[in-house]
C-alpha cells in the first residue's frame, strides 16, 4: 500500500503534476522516516526555503537525503536505523521529544521547540540526534545550487580544462 | 609510452585474477608514492584501489557531487559516537585528490619525540633532508608566493597585531589559478596529487592498476602473507557486484589509510600479540570559531590554506607533552559551513546569509604526545566495515577551550565585528572580553562543541621496539614478513602539522629500501 501513497504530507500539496515520492523509490529511509524528515525540513530551513518550494522540491530533497545516508558506514546507519525507529514511536515523541501530536500535524513552533531541546539537552544522545537530522537536511539543502542565492554564493567558476587522461 | 592498464572492476562480467611482485593496497599520499617507485625498480606493481578514477575533466567543483564521488561516506564519516567528522578521501588518488594543498615536513619536535620514546632512531631532520627534497622536487613543493585570500589574511592580520608566531605555508601545486576549489578534485591539474603524479608514473612504467576493488582479506600462513582479496564494487561506489579480485604476490604494500589498513588486517586476523592494531589512532581534532568582518571575504575563493600560525603548537617547549594546536583556516563553501552551524531556523538562515563576510578559523590539536591522549581504536562492524572510536579526553577538552580563547583573540584582534565559536552553547560574541568571559564557561562536551577532522593517523605503529610497534622502521610488518605499512597509520603520535608531505617522505624512503631489498632478493 506505502507504494502508492505519498510520503509526503499536506503542507506542499500543489505541485499536482509531480509523481508521487514512493518509499519503493527510496533505499534507506522508511515511509514513516519520510514524515519525520519531511516535516522538519521546513524547520531545520525556515527562511532558506524560497517561497516556490513545493511538493516535487521537498521529494527532492528526501531523495538526495536518502542517496547521502546509504553511503554512510554500516554501523553508522545502523545506529542512525534506531534513532528513526524510536523517533517513530508516539510515547518516545511525546516523552523525549513533547511532541504530542504526530510529527505529520505537529506544528512549527513546536517542531522547532523539540529542535531547541535536543540540541541543548543534556543527554548526549538526544544532543548526537540532533547533529544528525541537522546533518541530513542542511547537507540536501545547500548542495542545492537553489540555495546559493540567499547566501551569496555564486557558483563556481567556468574554467578552462586541460586535456589528458592521467599526467605525470 | 605503453598502453596503460586500467581496469574498473565495477565492469567485471567474471572473477578476476592477478599475479604481481607487488601488490600495493590504495593509491593516495602513500600507496602512491610506493607504486611508482616498487615499478621503476623493475617489479611488475598492481594497484588496488576502493574510488573511483576521477579526472579534472569530472570535477564538477560542486560540494555535492565532489562529497558523493570522491569522499569516504559523502563527506560524512563519523567516530562511533558520532562526536567527530571526518573528511577523508576516496578515489584514485586518495585524499591527495581532496586536500587543500598544505605541505610540511614532519616538525623537529615530532621527529626527537619518535626517536626519543618510539626508538625511531634513524628519523632525523638530516637524514630525512634528502628525502624531503626530492618530494618536494618531485611535487613542487613551494612557499604560496601570492596573496593569501581574505580569509587567511585574517590569520595573518590577527597574529601580527598580538606579536603571535605566523607563516606562509608551502603547496603542491604547479600554475596554480588561486580558484579555491582543492577540496573539490582540481579542475586545472594544478595541484600536484597522486591522480596527476605517481600514479600515472606508475602506469607509465607498466604498473596496473584495478579500481573499484575494496581489498577485503590477506590470506596468510605461516608468517607470510600469499594473496588478498577484494570485492569490485559497483560504478556508484556503494555496493559489492559480486564479483571477486583475487591477486597473488611476492610482496604485499599497506596504503589503505589509518581506518583502511587496520582494518584490512584485522578482518585478516593479521598476527598482534601485544595488542596494537588498531588502536592510538590519532585525528588531529579540530575545533572551530567563525567571525564576521566588516570586510568582504569571500572564503569559498583563493587558495584555500596559505596562512598558519604556530604560536600554540609546542606550549610546553621541548616538553611536547603539553597539548598544543595548530591555527589554521578551512575554506567555506555553502554546504559544509551549513552543516557545522548547528542552529536551525531563522538564526541559522542569517548566518548563512553572511557567508560573503565570514571568516573561520581551526585549530589542529597535536594529539598522542600527552599520556592522556591515547586516541581512538578501529573496531570491526558485524560485516567486518571499521567504525572508528575516539573518545576527547579532559587534556584535549581543555585544549579545546584554549584554542577557542586563541581564535576569537587573534580574529578580534584582525578587526572581527563578531566572533562565533562553533559550539551550542555559545554566540555570537561582539567584544573579546565578552568572548573571553563566556568561552571560560563553555561547557566541554561531544555534541556541543563541534568537532571535526581530516587527518587519520596511527593504528600500525612504527617504532624500534617490538613490543610497543607493530611496523619496525623501514616499514615491515614484524610479524608477516612480505608484508609493509606506508600510509598515515605508522605515525605512532599524530604529526602536528598537515600529514601529507610527512606520508610521502615515508613512503618515498621505505619504499626505496623495499625495492633494493626485493631487487637483491629477485
Amino acid at each position: 500500500m506505502l507504494s502508492t501513497t505519498s510520503l509526503v504530507a499536506a503542507p506542499f500539496v500543489g505541485a499536482v503534476a509531480a509523481p508521487p515520492l514512493t518509499s519503493d523509490a527510496l533505499v534507506y529511509l522508511t515511509s514513516d522516516d519520510v514524515v519525520i524528515i519531511g516535516a522538519l525540513i521546513p524547520v531545520v530551513l525556515l527562511g532558506a526555503l524560497p517561497d516556490g518550494f513545493g511538493q516535487r522540491d521537498m521529494e527532492g530533497m528526501i531523495r538526495r537525503i536518502d542517496a547521502s545516508l546509504d553511503r554512510l558506514a554500516p554501523y553508522t546507519k545502523a545506529e542512525l536505523r534506531l534513532l528513526f525507529d524510536l523517533m517513530a514511536i508516539a510515547p518516545v515523541r511525546a516523552l523525549l521529544g513533547r511532541v504530542w501530536s504526530p510529527w505529520e500535524v505537529a506544528g512549527k513552533d513546536d517542531l522547532d521547540r523539540f529542535l531547541d531541546r535536543w540540541r541543548d539537552s543534556s543527554i548526549p544522545q538526544l544532543r548526537s540526534a540532533y547533529f544528525a537530522l541537522h546533518e541530513m537536511i542542511t547537507f540536501a539543502w545547500y548542495g542545492d545550487p537553489a540555495a546559493w542565492g540567499r547566501v551569496g554564493y555564486p557558483g563556481p567558476p567556468d574554467v578552462e580544462r586541460p586535456q589528458g587522461e592521467l599526467l605525470t | 609510452m605503453m598502453s596503460r592498464k586500467i581496469i574498473d572492476a565495477s565492469l567485471l562480467d567474471d572473477d578476476l585474477e592477478l599475479e604481481a611482485d607487488v601488490v600495493v593496497v590504495g593509491t593516495g599520499a602513500g600507496g602512491g608514492f610506493a607504486a611508482e617507485i616498487l615499478a621503476a625498480a623493475g617489479l611488475k606493481v598492481v594497484m588496488l584501489e576502493e574510488g573511483g578514477y576521477y579526472t579534472n575533466q569530472d570535477f564538477t567543483l560542486l560540494e555535492r557531487d565532489a562529497f558523493r564521488d570522491l569522499y569516504q561516506e559523502n563527506a560524512a564519516r563519523k567516530t562511533k559516537d558520532g562526536a567527530i567528522n571526518i573528511l577523508q578521501g576516496k578515489a584514485v588518488g586518495g585524499t591527495t585528490v581532496v586536500n587543500w594543498t598544505s605541505s610540511f615536513r614532519t616538525p623537529a619536535n615530532t621527529l626527537a619525540h619518535w626517536r626519543s620514546a618510539w626508538g625511531m632512531e634513524e628519523y632525523t631532520p638530516s637524514k630525512l633532508a634528502p628525502w624531503f627534497q626530492e618530494v618536494e622536487r618531485k611535487l613542487d613543493i613551494a612557499p604560496w608566493t601570492g596573496e593569501p585570500n581574505p580569509n587567511n589574511d585574517v590569520v595573518r592580520r590577527g597574529a601580527e597585531k598580538l606579536g603571535w608566531h605566523w607563516g606562509v605555508m608551502r603547496r603542491n601545486v604547479r600554475r596554480c589559478q588561486n580558484l579555491g576549489y582543492c577540496g573539490m578534485g582540481c579542475p586545472v591539474n594544478a595541484k600536484r596529487s597522486m591522480l596527476v603524479t605517481t600514479v600515472p608514473a606508475a602506469l607509465d612504467i607498466g604498473a596496473t592498476l584495478v579500481h573499484r576493488v575494496r581489498a577485503e582479506q590477506l590470506s596468510h600462513r605461516s608468517g607470510r602473507v600469499n594473496s588478498i582479496a577484494g570485492l569490485a564494487i559497483d560504478k556508484q561506489g556503494r555496493k559489492p557486484t559480486g564479483k571477486k579480485v583475487t591477486v597473488k604476490a611476492t610482496h604485499f604494500v599497506l596504503s589503505a589509510g589509518a581506518i583502511g589498513s587496520p582494518a584490512l588486517l584485522m578482518r585478516s586476523k593479521a598476527p598482534d600479540p601485544e595488542g596494537l592494531l588498531g588502536k592510538r589512532t590519532f585525528l588531529h581534532p579540530v575545533n572551530i570559531s567563525v567571525a564576521l568582518m566588516p570586510e568582504t571575504v569571500e572564503p569559498f575563493h583563493g587558495a584555500p590554506q596559505s596562512i598558519y600560525s604556530d604560536h600554540f603548537l609546542w606550549p610546553g617547549g621541548a616538553s611536547v607533552g603539553e597539548i598544543g594546536y595548530k591555527l589554521e583556516v578551512p575554506p567555506m563553501f555553502p554546504l559544509l559551513s551549513a552543516a557545522v552551524t548547528k542552529t536551525h531556523g531563522a538564526e541559522h538562515a542569517k548566518m548563512m546569509a553572511q557567508l560573503p563576510n565570514k571568516h573561520a578559523a581551526i585549530a589542529l590539536v597535536r594529539d598522542g604526545f600527552h599520556p592522556e591522549s591515547v586516541g581512538g581504536s578501529v573496531e570491526l562492524f558485524d560485516d567486518g566495515s571499521p567504525i572508528l572510536d575516539y573518545q576527547v579526553s579532559d587534556v584535549l577538552w581543555d585544549g579545546f577551550r584554549r584554542a577557542y580563547l586563541s581564535m576569537a583573540e587573534m580574529q578580534f584582534a584582525a578587526g572581527a565585528k563578531e566572533v562565533y565559536p562553533l559550539h551550542t552553547s555559545a554566540q555570537a560574541y561582539t567584544s573579546w572580553r565578552q568572548a573571553k568571559t563566556a568561552i571560560k564557561m563553555l561547557p566541554m562536551e561531544p555534541f556541543k562543541a563541534y568537532l571535526g577532522s581530516a587527518h587519520v593517523m596511527g593504528g600500525c605503529p612504527m617504532g624500534g621496539d617490538s613490543r610497543m610497534s607493530l611496523v619496525d622502521t623501514l616499514g615491515g610488518y614484524r610479524h608477516l614478513e612480505n608484508l609493509s605499512v606506508m600510509d598515515g597509520s605508522v605515525f605512532p603520535t599524530s604529526v602536528g602539522a598537515n600529514p601529507q608531505l610527512s606520508i610521502y617522505c615515508f613512503a618515498m624512503r621505505n619504499a626505496t629500501a623495499l625495492s633494493r631489498r626485493l631487487k637483491t632478493k629477485g
